[in-house]
């Protein structure tokens, strides 16, 4: 334990870490402050309040008469990680890491070649057909994002037998060894439009994130182009950066 | 479903012609009865792919002056640590930043368990306004609260934290060099003191980021809290090879 922090505040980073790695797991009641106690060796009235804490922060809830639980995460922001250029950074991969189950649902897909504008997004010749794929993404249930995905249809041939409401589309772009793993992105504060605000469940007008994601594949070639809209209710944004080499102050 | 209205596809195509056209901040658009003519669709749409256009910040309407390309966003870059002032003056924009308060405190309890530094540690609060210049007026887009522990940077006023950044005072001043920084992003809503900072209404949406950065040292040299006007910022994680990729391709269109 680092001796200059107070105690209580020291357990409680102790508990949160557990929760961190699942060791105290979603729904699940955590020993007690008397046993806590015991196990860190701390006294009573300190695990009592390192445990009121938490309840206040939202990582436990209190059954009367049950104990105390470590709290589902039906309202609680989810922390976006957006790794490195090496990682996988699908929002499916960083959400499903701590525990919120994701659903999908296409809410409409299909042929354009007619969009110089997504041409150009893609590298692509006016004239070759892109696939679209519309999907509304929700976590336990509320929605979370509306992804506006667009990838070159003639890397992917039979994309159009697929529901991605049921697969990932990156599971399914992997099979063909066209899954992106590079990525450009930008990310902006917009106005919810209405059709988006409708899809996000927020009021027209509203800001949300916007996400716009360049996706290249191991020989970068450029497999997406999406847009992500994102309810900020249900999103902050985390992410460490690092110096570059020729970072020149 | 169909895939896309009318309005939809209009803004996208409204979108690639800004790009073809090179438009940038400031340039003036066609008005709704020239694009009404060019696309050959009725007047409803095009208001309609304009609102959208002006929903995602691309766009500005501009009452009886018509529309404008608004002004680029100041991007923050999520995988390098730049410090703002490098980022703003690459862009040619001259920022115009201002120290409106500076602090001596030492940490209480809360502040202590958050930034992970003893209580009682002495920390410097600088609280600065940074504005640039927008249609000739001086517009502030953000207030950037920095808290340096004292012993990290002794006497940091000595130094012109207004004119210089403080990333640039921390590293040639002190030797601390800023090697990782770990930041979070959300929205927020302006209370009554920073609406009256930042000319905006009370409870209008802006920019919270919170921010830690760290010498190569793993000392945390800075701590900040910046709060920033939405419309003026944006945050990136570009691949320069992607980006030169798209370029090349264009030129085919």
């Amino acid at each position: 334990m680092n001796y200059k922090l107070p105690l209580y505040i020291q357990l409680q980073d102790i508990i949160i870490k557990k929760i961190e790695d699942k060791v105290y797991l979603p729904g699940e009641a955590i020993p007690s402050e008397r046993k806590l106690a015991e196990i860190y060796k701390v006294n009573r009235m300190t695990a009592k309040r390192a445990i009121e804490h938490l309840v206040e922060e939202g990582y436990l809830v209190r059954k009367a008469g049950s104990g105390t639980f470590v709290k589902n995460l039906d309202n609680k922001k989810i922390g976006l990680d957006y790794g490195s250029d090496e990682e996988n950074t699908g929002l499916s991969a960083m959400l499903q890491g701590i525990g919120v189950a994701i659903s999908n649902k296409v809410f409409a897909c299909g042929e354009i070649d007619d969009s110089e504008y997504l041409a150009y997004q893609l590298g692509l010749k006016i004239g070759m057909p892109i696939w679209a794929v519309y999907r509304q993404r929700f976590g336990d249930n509320a929605p979370f994002a509306v992804e506006y995905s667009y990838v070159p249809k003639h890397f992917f041939p039979d994309i159009e037998t697929f529901d991605f409401s049921k697969i990932s589309l990156y599971d399914y772009m992997d099979l063909y060894h066209h899954m992106p793993i590079h990525f450009s992105q930008t990310m902006t504060i917009c106005s919810a439009h209405e059709k988006i605000a409708d899809l996000l469940s927020v009021k027209p007008g509203s800001a949300i994130f916007k996400i716009e994601i360049h996706g290249a594949d191991a020989d970068y070639n450029l497999v997406e182009y999406t847009n992500t809209y994102m309810n900020p209710n249900y999103a902050d944004f985390t992410y460490n950066a690092g110096i570059s080499s020729d970072f020149d102050l | 479903m169909r895939l896309r209205n009318k309005d939809e596809v209009l803004a996208e195509d409204m979108k690639f012609s800004f790009i073809k056209n090179h438009m940038k901040e400031g340039d003036r658009l066609p008005t709704e009865r020239e694009l009404c003519d060019k696309y050959e669709v009725q007047r409803a749409t095009i208001r309609s792919a304009f609102k959208i256009l002006e929903r995602e910040g691309i766009v500005e309407n501009r009452e009886r002056s018509g529309r404008f390309m608004r002004h680029s966003r100041i991007p923050t870059s999520l995988n390098q640590v730049r410090s703002f002032s490098e980022i703003i003056t690459d862009l040619g924009i001259t920022p115009i930043n201002k120290l409106i308060a500076f602090e001596v405190f030492e940490l209480d309890e809360t502040f202590s368990a958050k930034i992970h530094l003893p209580i009682g540690t002495e920390m410097y609060k600088l609280t600065r306004i940074r504005s640039v210049m927008h249609q000739e007026e001086l517009l502030p887009i953000i207030i950037e609260y920095s808290y340096i522990p004292q012993a990290i940077a002794p006497k940091i006023l000595k130094h012109d934290v207004e004119e210089r950044s403080l990333f640039d005072i921390l590293h040639s001043e002190y030797g601390k060099k800023p090697s990782l920084e770990k930041q979070k992003i959300e929205i927020i809503y302006a209370n009554e003191l920073e609406a009256k900072l930042l000319k905006v209404d009370q409870m209008t949406a802006l920019v919270l980021k919170e921010g830690f950065t760290y010498s190569q040292d793993h000392e945390l040299i800075q701590y900040v809290h910046v709060v920033m006007n939405k419309e003026w910022v944006s945050f990136e994680q570009k691949s320069p090879r992607i980006e030169a990729i798209i370029k090349e391709a264009s030129h085919e269109l």
